[in-house]
């Protein structure tokens, strides 16, 4: 699942203690053995922490906790009612083929649902898939569909319908993450209920990759009728149909009873309580928040500055999600005032992450990270973060003087007449341009003089291919380890590789990584993986950005996904 | 006066080409790929190459202005945006009502108000009137819109409750952007009918008027007005081809869907038919204003002719 089609840093504040990770799981087993969270609370919290589905087992077996979680009072979840959630932008279109845009992403993953979801402990389960095997050389793999599922339109989903989806996306889908995977792929009919999907390499992100809307299965009949109009027309068995949409300011939403593929971890197996779900374009922040203030919204995400505000208010309750994501300084190698390690350690050395976290991200939107995958990817291994250069300024000195570069009369480095003045380019978010002037002011103590440079994204994206960068302030969310692939391969070397990296023992680790389907055997690979980065250093990472999202009280049941997606089927309004 | 207007026309495609092969040129020169802005972080190189390659991005922009024109002329499209697949004209079509209300509603407002309070200041010179509308007046020239936006949808919005922060649908959702619009126009417009009407009072058929004994109230509304609403006349027309164009930052913070807040997502991630459209829109509205104030010119000043 690609948690969102964003690019670049947001913004993202908050004033609340902050806990190390390990202070968090400690937090954690303390608050289960005193029982002050139920089991679901638990396994969501755990899941945010990064634990694996194994490990959150154990630790409930150990507390002798196996009862499912306390029923909600039953009376109050009356179905109807309405709520409104606000977002940046306008969706664009609804058709999941056709965009890669956050916005369209929030409001389709509601309208379409896939073979499988994502369970909060991270592994997978079937949705409009009953089960699924996969051959002993790991090249095929046979679902069998729930039988009985409809789409909005009345037809009816079957293997056809799986079968048309695919081709689809193989055919038009280069906006979509999985367009690469749809085309190296064929798929076959066998029965009405019955797929098979053929691979031309075994492929152990595929699961990860079609949970969630962008693998959203289509009613073929509906796509073909409605043509090149489908994005305005979507069709899905979700459990909410599109109602409206008011170009650039709303899109609404209504439950759709005949949902049955609904995700297990809801308790509420049925239609939606919610009738009427909306969607409201502001793209202010400041806006937003105060819609929330005026109840013209019920949802919204929170900045630095409203925060304690809301948080010390009962009127809202607010959600929180640790996003795959990972904000780093990318150190490219092919120039020279990068090639040499030392160098790039020196400066992983100097970056203190606290302050960063303290004050860019006031100490609650965000975590600091050690390692290339943060802990809300899987493959994510707490014996990293001690291979991971920790803030020592003094190291990061000696490095430097052993690499020759002394320090001059201003306090910045020489070698052989050159200063060490390094360019660091990021875009023109607010939050780039305030990390980039403090990671400025961190590695000017150990003598170096950070040159910044800010572009606007769409610029910055076309920038980096021409590797004139010397650094790169950035980050990316995905929530598979293949995103290593993604942004370091040699392969990508023309686009996504921003930080122009190349290593062949790396590479070869990434396509094993992509071809394991034993997921243990597979995470093993990515810790060599990541230990070969934290060596080469062409990321140092820096933080996992945490989301708030506040709901007003008038709302209740409403959760949210571990690593971010808010979760409605259990949630019913209560005015 | 027709062969004016139809030299007029003629003009206006002259400059309606020039600025559409400015806007294609700007495709070639602004950095930032669409391929890559449209595919996004994953795609692959070839994915990106191959979309380059089917919109054309590669060719140089005279050959992709050719498309554009041929387009234009064979099937009356201004093509397709690249982020929502629809038509650019029914992408304009949708936003473009949004925002003839708000222009409507600002130049209206503005020119009621500008005009009203620059007649009271010209009639009350050097009173304490006066001194109110000119604090008025530059307050309203110097705040930046975005910041008054946010004061009023504090004060408004969250204070009193009285209108929505954000969004459309419903008149009172029109006040608060309607408001931050007009403020400054209101400030321009007032400023201009003061110094118009302070020099048509001074003229010698106001004196004249007096001596003969009609009413101050019919002097000021009817002689000196009438000749000082010239150059007002002038800048109402050019506001008002201007806010055609979207009032971009008010559109964006009231999160109201115009023409203004499609061209700020289309510039940012570069689906530049949808770009190139507004743009058009823009020149349009300008052009065509500036011709029916020339026309309204000549009816309100008998001594203007056009040949």
């Amino acid at each position: 699942m690609l948690v969102n089609g964003r690019t670049g840093t947001r913004v993202f504040h908050e004033r609340v203690h902050r806990m190390t990770h390990q202070d968090s799981i400690r937090q954690l087993v303390s608050d289960l053995e005193h029982r002050r969270l139920d089991r679901r609370a638990f396994v969501q919290r755990a899941g945010a922490l990064g634990l694996s589905a194994r490990a959150t087992a154990m630790m409930l077996g150990a507390m002798g906790v196996a009862t499912p979680a306390v029923a909600m009072t039953a009376a109050a979840q009356e179905p109807g009612g309405a709520m409104t959630r606000a977002v940046t932008t306008d969706p664009e279109t609804l058709d999941p083929h056709m965009t890669s845009n956050g916005s369209a992403w929030t409001v389709f993953t509601t309208i379409y649902s896939s073979l499988v979801y994502q369970d909060i402990d991270l592994t997978f389960k079937g949705l409009l898939a009953d089960s699924w095997e996969i051959s002993e050389d790991n090249l095929e793999l046979t679902f069998v569909l729930k039988d009985g599922v409809t789409f909005h339109d009345g037809s009816v989903c079957d293997a056809e319908a799986v079968k048309y989806t695919f081709e689809r996306l193989a055919a038009v889908g280069a906006k979509n993450p999985l367009y690469e995977m749809a085309q190296a792929l064929t798929v076959e009919v066998i029965d009405p209920l019955t797929v098979k999907f053929i691979f031309e390499e075994p492929n152990a992100a595929f699961f990860n990759a079609i949970s969630g809307g962008y693998g959203g299965i289509f009613a073929p009949e509906a796509t073909e009728a409605a043509g090149d109009d489908y994005g305005r027309q979507p069709v899905g068995t979700n459990a909410f149909k599109l109602k409206d949409w008011q170009t650039g300011s709303l899109v609404t939403l209504e439950s759709f009873p005949e949902t049955v593929a609904v995700e297990g971890y809801f308790e509420n197996q049925g239609a939606p309580y919610i009738e009427e779900l909306s969607f409201k374009v502001i793209p202010e922040t400041f806006a937003q928040v105060a819609s929330l203030e005026t109840g013209e919204v019920d949802a919204a995400e929170l900045t630095a500055t409203d925060l304690p505000r809301f948080e010390n208010n009962d009127q809202y309750e607010i959600l929180t999600s640790t996003d795959a994501e990972l904000g780093y300084l990318g150190l490219t190698r092919i120039r020279p005032l990068m090639s040499d390690p030392n160098v790039r350690k020196a400066i992983a050395h100097a970056i203190n992450r606290d302050e960063i976290v303290n004050t860019i991200f006031e100490g609650g939107l965000a975590e600091p990270a050690y390692t290339p995958l943060p802990p809300s990817v899987p493959g994510y291994d707490e014996s990293l973060v001690e291979l991971s250069p920790q803030y020592d300024v003094e190291a990061a000195k000696a490095l430097l003087e052993e690499a020759g570069w002394v320090e001059g009369d201003d306090g910045i480095r020489e070698k052989d007449g050159e200063r060490l003045a390094p360019s660091l380019y990021t875009t023109t978010a607010t939050t780039s341009g305030q990390l980039a002037t403090l990671i400025q002011a961190q590695l000017r103590l150990a003598g170096i003089e950070v040159e910044i440079n800010q572009l606007e994204v769409a610029a910055l994206l076309d920038f980096t291919p021409k590797g004139e960068h010397d650094m790169l302030l950035l980050s990316w969310g995905w929530s598979d380890p293949d995103v290593l692939y993604l942004f370091l391969s040699t392969d990508r070397m023309e686009t996504s590789n921003r930080v122009h990296y190349s290593n062949p023992d790396f590479d070869a680790l990434l396509v094993e990584g992509q071809q394991t389907m034993d997921q243990e055997a597979r995470m093993a690979v990515y810790l060599e993986a990541q230990k070969i980065l934290l060596e080469d250093l062409p990321w140092v990472p820096l933080y996992m950005p945490i989301t708030k999202l506040a709901v007003a009280k008038r709302v209740q049941g409403a959760q949210v996904f571990p690593t971010g997606g808010l979760l409605l089927n259990d949630a019913w309004i209560d005015d | 006066m027709a062969r004016y207007i139809i030299n007029r026309l003629f003009q206006a495609v002259i400059v309606l080409i020039g600025v559409s092969i400015a806007v294609a040129a700007m495709t070639e020169f602004v950095p930032g790929d669409p391929a890559l802005a449209i595919l996004g972080e994953n795609a692959s190189p070839d994915a990106i190459a191959a979309l380059r390659e089917e919109m054309g991005f590669d060719d140089p922009f005279w050959v992709q202005y050719g498309r554009f024109i041929e387009r234009l002329l064979t099937e009356g499209s201004l093509g397709t945006s690249l982020r929502t697949n629809r038509e650019v004209l029914v992408e304009i079509g949708d936003r473009l009502p949004y925002t003839l209300m708000l222009t409507f509603g600002a130049v209206g407002l503005s020119t009621v108000l500008g005009i009203t309070s620059g007649i009271l200041a010209a009639v009350r010179r050097g009173k304490p009137t006066d001194m109110a509308v000119l604090v008025g007046t530059t307050a309203g020239l110097s705040v930046p819109s975005f910041w008054v936006a946010l004061l009023m949808i504090w004060f408004f919005s969250i204070r009193l409750g009285w209108l929505p922060v954000a969004g459309a649908g419903t008149w009172q959702h029109l006040v608060l952007p309607t408001l931050t619009l007009a403020l400054p126009s209101i400030a321009t417009k007032s400023r201009l009918t003061r110094s118009a009407m302070l020099e048509a009072l001074g003229q010698d058929y106001i004196r004249t008027g007096r001596a003969k004994g009609l009413r101050e109230r019919r002097v000021i509304l009817v002689h000196a007005l009438r000749n000082a609403l010239l150059p007002v006349m002038t800048i109402v027309g050019l506001q008002f081809g201007a806010l055609l164009g979207g009032a971009f930052i008010t559109e964006v913070i009231f999160g109201w869907p115009g023409v203004g807040q499609l061209a700020v997502n289309s510039i940012l991630q570069r689906d530049f038919p949808v770009v190139q459209g507004t743009v058009l829109l823009v020149t349009v509205g300008f052009v065509l204003t500036n011709l029916i104030v020339d026309i309204l010119y000549a009816w309100a000043d008998p001594r203007i002719h056009y040949a």
